[in-house]
């Protein structure tokens, strides 16, 4: 479709030209998913592997705890903070629903992770071992993480949300069917799928975008 | 060509329903954000906007932000069945059968 004022003629052409620009403006005001999804991808497989690292081998692990952990703080961190600058630069100029929505669905998923850290601690102070714990951790996250995704998926019509949180509590599923620590490769690979999904969504979107239910009530 | 709507028909018209269509019912975006998602001058957009508001087609909301006004603008439920419509008739040119 031209810049200019001259009506085109062509239904066929027209039909083409709303569908390009509809899918533009959604690009340009939707956060980059294959940003977003290749920043906890690399977040989740960094931090699982350091911290793996830091248990094996068992007699001389390959980093110390602190470091481990520090690494693995430091990846989520940093993947909090582009994913929220981000999105933010995406969605500003524009109001309305659609953004408290967004706001109480973002909320839910930090006020979950607490919720589940916070029991997490309380198992601990109860008696729970290291190794118990990072069962519960890893399996909490995702369980958190995946139903959480999976409920927006159907919120905002997403296939590829609906695609990550299955993924999510896939990996959480395979997480408990091995034992602390080699349950934290389940997250590193968890981390790796979430990369191929972005890179997926960026390079083959007819494999993982579009509707969930197609001409469902939310636009992606 | 007709039954196809000329206040929606006009290139630049017809970029900037397109555009509010993909916003959900309610939501509203800024006349800067739009602008730049359109690439069109803010003469040509105020223009336009006018025009499709004096059909009742977008909703034009001036609001103070802190000190700063900013103008909003939405696509009304009209706008919307009028989109429909133009898309509708579009088809029908295609395939008269169908």
């Amino acid at each position: 479709m031209s810049n200019n004022n001259t009506p085109e003629t062509d239904p066929a052409r027209i039909l083409g030209g709303i569908e390009a620009n509809a899918r533009q403006a959604r690009q340009a005001m939707s956060p980059n998913q294959l940003l977003l999804f290749s920043v906890w991808g690399g977040a989740w497989v960094i931090a699982f592997l350091a911290l793996f690292l830091t248990f094996t081998p068992v007699a001389s692990p390959l980093l110390p705890k602190f470091l481990g952990v520090g690494i693995a703080v430091l990846a989520f961190v940093l993947a909090i903070v582009i994913s929220a600058v981000h999105s933010a630069q995406r969605g500003a100029g524009t109001k309305g629903p659609s953004m408290v929505e967004g706001a109480i669905y973002g909320n839910t998923f930090t006020l979950g992770i607490i919720f589940a850290g916070l029991l997490g601690w309380r198992l601990h102070a109860a008696g729970l071992d290291s190794m118990g714990l990072l069962t519960f951790a890893l399996g909490a996250l995702c369980l958190v993480v995946g139903v959480l995704v999976i409920a927006g998926s159907l919120i905002f019509n997403d296939r590829t949300q609906l695609i990550f949180g299955a993924w999510i509590l896939v990996v959480g599923m395979l997480s408990l069917a091995v034992p602390a620590p080699y349950n934290l490769l389940a997250g590193a690979l968890g981390g790796l799928g979430l990369i191929v999904l972005g890179l997926l969504h960026g390079f083959k979107p007819a494999l993982v975008a579009g509707e969930v239910v197609e001409g469902g009530h939310a636009r992606a | 060509m007709h039954e196809l709507d000329p206040v929606i028909h006009a290139q630049a018209r017809l970029r900037t329903v397109t555009v509010l269509d993909t916003l959900r019912a309610g939501d509203r975006i800024s006349f800067p954000k739009l602008q730049q998602l359109l690439a069109m001058t803010s003469g040509n957009l105020a223009t336009h906007l006018r025009k499709l508001e004096d059909s009742q087609y977008v909703e034009v909301e001036k609001i103070l932000e802190g000190r700063n006004p900013v103008t909003y603008v939405c696509l009304t439920a009209a706008g919307r069945a009028a989109f429909e419509n133009y898309k509708s008739a579009l088809r029908e040119l295609l395939n008269p059968a169908g």
